[in-house]
């Protein structure tokens, strides 16, 4: 909100400088902006949170400053030295108590529209309003110096019985700015015996709007309900000085004062006279009152502060303090109409410590046990891969969850099937990435003017299946790495990774599938932990399925070194056509206890077929080998390798 | 003259010769012949354009244009699909040049980069740990009951505008903040509670130097039977110090969230003399508490919530925050 720094010296004394003033603001909560200076007028930009619209004015703001600076406030000029006839307004008929529930209203006669006097005019310009005629802009003025909103119609275009009700689905009302709307169930209107003419709250009707012609007026300070307001708004997708106000909850006490200041203004400014009464309707509002415990501000602020010193800082706030008939150690607390938003002893908490000074606290550290909470005790499996990735010359991305269509199509994925979002700001950010390869491969083409890229992104994959576990769209941790190194570098990555877990893995071809779900996957118990797939233009791409990875124990064992010396031979051979390494290497495996392990040595391509040397490792964990065990176990595999048709190549 | 049935043997041939091209250097005469700047065979084409008659003209140039452009790609394909083998020999040729000269320049190993928002976010979990915090993450996907009303931000409540949100539906929508693991961790454990909760939250703003659609966030949450907010206060000038180095100088100010009350807002002092905005903070609201099955009367607590991004832009000096999501080697491997 703008605060033209004159404007709020009408109500308070300022003794500091605006930057002095900024921070003392600023410390008790409501934040500036930006100090700026339009046509030499110092203006001060307030961030004020939704809590506190009774600050959305010029003398709330006032309120809080001589609060601040221990200065005197001064009441708004609303003094009316006409009498006032005796004759009744125009009647509002209100169809529900709930949507308005208090309001004033009084009809103003004689009225000359033409242009604002100057002074009112720059206040206005200085607090971001646009300046229309001498009479919207009293009301607009009263509403930013009051923070109550109000209306002005011309009486000479409405005929006869006002009704204030809510609106009809589809009903529509062309409102000041020649809009037509289309309104939402339940938005507040006011309608005269032939048409809509007001949307209320948020805009004037075109057709009630006061005119160069105008001659008369009736004027509606209204208290509206915040929740009807703002679905309005938000459905109307109109937002106004008043609707920001009126949703919130206001002084239900302000507004027969802000008519009787807007009725001064306009008698002073537009030549008005005052053709009826100043009516006020709505319940009586008794200040509200609240009990609170004095050993709150120690158990909850941490702050030791006496009776005095409580009273010292809310007194300047609007509170009344007394002792509580209830219970010594309490304080009845009465609350200014103006404070909405104090209900529940904590808020009056919040009083006191940001007056007090956030600043001026003790800085302890907490003093209760430290919980051991069952996640206390499981592994950090994420920061333990990243750290081998890293080790291996991976570096860490991180793209947006949040793809475009071309990305989907890009990797044949149809966006039918693709979790997305309603109302996307921009196209590319429209659906939730169902896997981690789109922006691992938007890093490989970033930096396509290198060779060598590493990376590893570790973030959720999603997908519009529904999670039984928690009825949302399924969203699974996951492990993408990308890499322009060789296959079976990347491939070794992945087995390294994998190799931290208690896993018992099965390797095997996966084809058939998108570019990225074919090669090879591998499971524990069925479920796949990992694949690796070659992609186009060299590239190697590797996952992880950490939702399932999670559950796993680490694989921690150390393994001694055996006692007994292994005996290592080198077997060369030629693949049977459409033949897998991984089928001759775990046949090789299974032909006998003594084979321990069996590692590819080398592998070209000689007349036109495979020819692979395969390294093998026999060792028993108990005995020396003999040559004997050796030739026997070697008679084995190459028996078993006749069967399957790979010849041993005797070369 | 030129004519286009030319035009068309040479692509031909030219696809051919590139697909035949087993090495980088095949692949560089083939280049040359073609492309070559003084006696290429499309270069030649071009200087015959001007000879050309204005129909003749409008009817070939665009197809050679389009020669030379796929005579251009294709050969930059080929390049990329070759560098599998080249690439090794390069490294290895770069570095075996030894010169005798104790001078020459060192070679940059080859190590993976860490991301410097997940960094920050592990020095966070780092700082916290020493004071007993815990970490657990969940659901991006959220319910607006966790998201929102359970935080006392219900669907009517005008500060709902401050968080724009992505909904996927009326009821579930893209999480604007880690709260939702707030509740979700409070409604299954029982205090004492001492937990972050790091994780991606989602944002419906335009895209900018200082906004973007998701982004990481870090909240804390503390519930005991016994804390203040001077001990908030006394761990958030904890955790600046550590964070930032001991010099550093927070200050702290009121501010407003549903979901606390007493709310504060934290700046820590840059060393450009600026004071910034590091995160929000406040006792846990008691109705939250209560609509998390914990007894108002009996715990209180308080919690956190601040930007890794933003915490790493102070940190280093980082003027956009877009470039945490460009993941542009010449920005990550500072980290």
């Amino acid at each position: 909100m703008l605060v033209p720094l004159s404007w709020l010296e009408e109500f308070v004394r300022i003794s500091v400088r605006p930057e002095k003033l900024a921070e003392k603001l600023l410390f008790s909560g409501t934040k500036v902006e930006e100090i700026s200076k339009i046509n030499g007028e110092t203006v001060l930009n307030l961030e004020i949170t939704p809590n506190r619209p009774d600050t959305l004015s010029i003398y709330g703001v006032a309120r809080e400053v001589a609060a601040l600076l221990g200065e005197d406030l001064k009441e708004p000029d609303a003094d009316l030295i006409a009498a006032e006839p005796s004759r009744k307004p125009l009647a509002l008929k209100i169809s529900d108590k709930k949507l308005c529930p208090a309001y004033s209203v009084v009809a103003l006669g004689g009225v000359f529209v033409k242009e604002s006097p100057d002074w009112m005019k720059d206040y206005l310009v200085a607090a971001g309003v646009r300046s229309i005629n001498n009479v919207v802009d009293v009301t607009n003025f009263v509403m930013l110096e009051l923070g109550q909103p109000m209306h002005a119609f011309d009486t000479g275009k409405i005929v006869v019985n006002l009704t204030l009700r809510g609106a009809k689905k589809g009903e529509k009302v062309t409102t000041l700015d020649s809009i037509q709307r289309e309104l939402p169930e339940g938005a507040i209107i006011i309608e005269d015996s032939e048409k809509l003419v007001d949307l209320a709250g948020l805009m004037g009707g075109e057709n009630s709007e006061v005119d160069e012609n105008t001659k008369e007026i009736l004027l509606l300070v209204p208290l509206y309900d915040p929740v009807a307001i703002r679905k309005a708004s938000l459905f109307t997708n109109l937002r106004t000085e008043a609707s920001n106000r009126f949703e919130k909850k206001l002084d239900p006490t302000m507004h027969p004062t802000a008519a009787r200041r807007a009725v001064k203004l306009l008698i002073e400014n537009a030549n008005a006279r005052l053709t009826s009464q100043i009516t006020s309707f709505g319940a009586i509002i008794l200040p509200k009152t609240l009990e609170f415990n004095l050993s709150l501000v120690k158990e909850v602020l941490g702050i030791t502060l006496s009776t005095e010193d409580l009273i010292n800082l809310l007194t300047p706030l609007g509170f009344r303090l007394q002792a509580s008939p209830l219970h010594e150690e309490s304080l009845s607390v009465s609350v200014p109409a103006h404070r909405t938003d104090i209900i529940i002893p904590e808020d009056i908490l919040e009083e006191i410590g940001r007056t007090f000074g956030y600043n001026n606290f003790p800085k302890t550290l907490p003093s209760g046990d430290i919980p051991l909470q069952k996640e206390v005790f499981e592994p950090d499996i994420e920061s333990l891969l990243r750290e081998n990735l890293l080790r291996a010359g991976f570096t860490e991305a991180t793209g947006y969850t949040l793809v475009s269509e071309k990305d989907l199509t890009d990797f044949s994925i149809d966006p039918e099937n693709t979790l997305k979002v309603l109302h996307p700001t921009s196209s590319d950010f429209e659906y939730l990435r169902p896997t981690l390869l789109i922006n691992l491969v938007k890093a490989l083409e970033t930096n396509s003017s290198r060779t060598h890229l590493n990376f590893f992104e570790i973030g959720k994959e999603f997908s519009t299946a529904i999670d039984p576990s928690t009825n949302l769209p399924s969203q699974k941790l996951a492990l993408g790495l990308i890499s322009t190194n060789s296959y079976r570098e990347v491939k070794g990555v992945v087995e390294r990774l994998l190799s931290l877990f208690e896993l018992s893995i099965k390797e095997k071809i996966i084809e058939g599938g998108r570019l990225w779900e074919s090669g090879v996957e591998y499971t524990n118990n069925s479920n796949v932990v990992a694949k690796v797939s070659k992609l186009p233009k060299n590239a190697v791409f590797g996952w992880l399925n950490l939702d399932y990875l999670q559950a796993v124990s680490l694989s921690e064992k150390y393994t001694p070194k055996p006692k007994f010396p292994p005996v290592i031979e080198d077997i060369s051979l030629f693949l049977p056509p459409k033949f897998r390494l991984v089928e001759i290497t775990e046949a090789i495996k299974s032909c006998d206890r003594l084979v321990f392990h069996v590692e590819l040595f080398d592998a070209f391509v000689k007349s036109g077929k495979q020819s692979v040397t395969l390294r093998i490792h026999y060792q028993d964990p108990n005995k020396t080998l003999t040559e004997h065990e050796v030739s026997t176990a070697r008679k084995k595999i190459e028996k078993t390798l006749q069967k399957l048709g790979a010849g041993v190549r005797k070369d | 003259m030129i004519s286009s049935k030319q035009i068309n043997d040479l692509l031909r041939s030219l696809a051919k010769e590139v697909s035949n091209s087993n090495s980088s250097e095949e692949l560089e005469t083939v280049r040359i012949k073609y492309l070559g700047r003084r006696q290429g065979i499309i270069t030649n084409l071009f200087k015959e354009i001007p000879k050309l008659s204005l129909k003749d003209k409008k009817a070939l140039v665009p197809s050679l244009n389009s020669l030379k452009q796929e005579a251009e790609s294709s050969i930059e394909e080929k390049s990329a699909s070759l560098e599998g083998t080249p690439k090794v020999s390069k490294a290895k040729t770069v570095s075996s040049v030894d010169v005798d000269d104790p001078t020459v320049p060192g070679i940059k190993p080859q190590v993976g980069h860490e991301h410097p928002t997940i960094k920050v976010i592990n020095e966070i979990k780092e700082i916290f740990h020493y004071l007993g915090f815990g970490w657990q993450d969940g659901p991006e996907v959220e319910f607006d009951l966790y998201n929102f009303q359970k935080l006392r931000l219900h669907k009517d409540h005008p500060a709902r505008d401050t968080q724009q949100t992505y909904y996927l539906t009326e009821e579930t929508l893209l999480r604007t903040q880690t709260s939702n693991m707030q509740i979700r961790y409070m409604e299954n454990h029982k205090p004492p509670l001492r937990m972050l909760f790091p994780g991606r939250v989602y944002r419906r703003e335009q895209i900018d130097a200082t906004h973007l659609p998701s982004f990481y966030q870090v909240e804390g949450l503390l519930v005991d039977k016994k804390t203040t907010m001077s001990d908030l206060i006394g761990v958030i000038d904890f955790f600046a110090k550590k964070m930032f180095g001991k010099k550093t100088k927070i200050r702290v100010y009121g501010h407003h969230f549903p979901y606390t009350e007493p709310s504060i807002e934290v700046e820590v002092l840059h060393s450009s003399g600026r004071w910034l905005e590091i995160m929000g903070a406040g006792m846990v609201h008691p109705e939250v508490l209560k609509n998390c099955r914990i007894d108002p009367k009996v715990y209180r607590g308080w919690a956190f919530g601040m930007g890794p991004e933003r915490i790493a832009m102070l940190k280093y000096g980082i003027g956009d925050i877009r470039l945490f999501y460009s993941n542009d080697l010449t920005f990550l491997e500072q980290f």
